[in-house]
């Protein structure tokens, strides 16, 4: 009984919302059992957000072009790889790792791991409230506080989505990526290209922890989902600071209690990722939370449910 | 530990951990027939139940779980 309401309430989903309604249905074509979650995280979106779900849903399955199912079932072995990690996190109360020498050979060393991996995660962007809801906030506040047609360089810049929407939603003039990874890079350089954003993008190979003051200047600098995974964050910021210019800004992704097989540092509540800004000289000018479904932010710290905090800060 | 003595713990357990104020709770319950009962509050309710009664699940326990009989019956068979 109560799978026929969410597949009704999913159904009304897809007829206003085609996009969005042919990646559910890819998942559920290969994972029913989901449609209980699915149907939750859908029905606590307002229209807004189901209008921007839509769009980053064609983008989505644009980049998993031709393995649409494939990605699907990459994105149900992803939530499976999690569902492990949780029960080790409520167990011991801490990620499975802390160091990046493990990290690296448990998770980024394996190939088949972090193909699969980052499929999963790319459809995760869409389907799970807390990562859209970050995706609707990136947009709407930066569109408040960043002038068109500045620089902005991504860190880590994965799917790229977070530069696609820089240049396509916030009117900036060139988009920079960085990455330790040639291979990484050249996911992100197809993905821009997929996305038709390519002639306005850059890449290189670099390691922000080696940045030196001076040897570039950004208007926008995005670290998203990237701090969790460092042994030293507040190095990295400290690095990245001097290559911010006059008036600009930094963007943060980062999550409270989600834990996932590559993230390092465990942060359990805003103030924690505040506290980090500050250590590495930036002042919070914005903070907001993204809950897992939408439940509210004291019932998700009080549970220790995964949180999403996006921040705007400047230099201090 | 008779199997209506853990269905009657569990039902503490589960108001406590899904943040509830009542539940009917029988063997043939399932996630399906309770609103918070979710795959993010499973794992939450497994760990409760794993501390209340001493016990550690394995993964495949876990996976065949389907209703509280279920749940019942495992914790009865791992506690004797």
């Amino acid at each position: 009984m109560a799978s026929a309401t969410h597949e009704t309430g999913l159904k009304g989903i897809a007829e206003r919302y085609p996009a969005l309604g042919r990646l559910i249905d890819a998942v559920l074509a290969v994972w029913p059992e989901h449609v209980g979650f699915l149907s939750k995280s859908m029905e606590v979106r307002t229209d807004a957000l189901l209008e921007t779900s839509d769009r980053m849903a064609a983008a989505v399955l644009e980049l998993a072009a031709s393995d649409v199912a494939q990605h699907a079932r990459d994105y149900r072995w992803l939530c499976d790889q999690i569902r492990e990690e949780e029960l080790n996190f409520v167990r011991t109360g801490h990620y499975r790792y802390s160091r990046f020498a493990e990290t690296n050979a448990n998770v980024y060393s394996d190939g088949d791991f972090m193909r699969r991996y980052m499929h999963g995660l790319l459809y995760s962007h869409v389907l799970w409230f807390m990562h859209i809801s970050s995706l609707y906030f990136f947009s709407q506040r930066l569109a408040a506080r960043v002038k068109p047609g500045g620089r902005v360089l991504e860190v880590g810049s994965g799917h790229g989505l977070l530069l696609f929407l820089a240049l396509r939603d916030l009117g900036m003039a060139e988009a920079v990526a960085w990455d330790l990874s040639q291979v990484s890079l050249d996911q992100t350089r197809d993905a821009l290209a997929r996305l038709g954003a390519l002639d306005r993008a850059k890449f290189a190979v670099q390691d922000m922890h080696k940045a030196e003051p001076g040897q570039d200047s950004f208007d926008l600098i995005i670290l998203s989902h990237l701090l969790e995974h460092l042994e030293e964050p507040v190095d990295a910021l400290k690095r990245l600071k001097p290559l911010l210019a006059k008036g600009g800004l930094l963007y943060v992704n980062v999550p409270l209690n989600a834990p996932m097989p590559d993230h390092l540092v465990l942060l359990e509540a805003p103030r924690d990722a505040e506290e980090m800004l500050s250590a590495g000289g930036f002042r919070v000018l914005e903070i907001g939370s993204h809950t897992t479904q939408a439940v509210t932010l004291s019932k998700a710290l009080k549970q220790k449910t995964a949180v999403t905090c996006s921040i705007i800060a400047e230099p201090a | 530990m008779s199997a209506d003595a853990i269905l009657q713990q569990l039902r503490e357990i589960m108001i406590d951990v899904l943040d509830i104020d009542e539940l009917e709770l029988t063997p043939e319950t399932t996630a399906e027939d309770v609103e918070e009962w979710d795959s993010l509050s499973h794992v939450r309710l497994v760990v409760a139940v794993e501390r209340h009664f001493g016990l550690k699940f394995k993964n495949s326990e876990i996976e065949g779980l389907k209703t509280v009989g279920d749940l019942v019956n495992l914790i009865e068979a791992r506690a004797a």
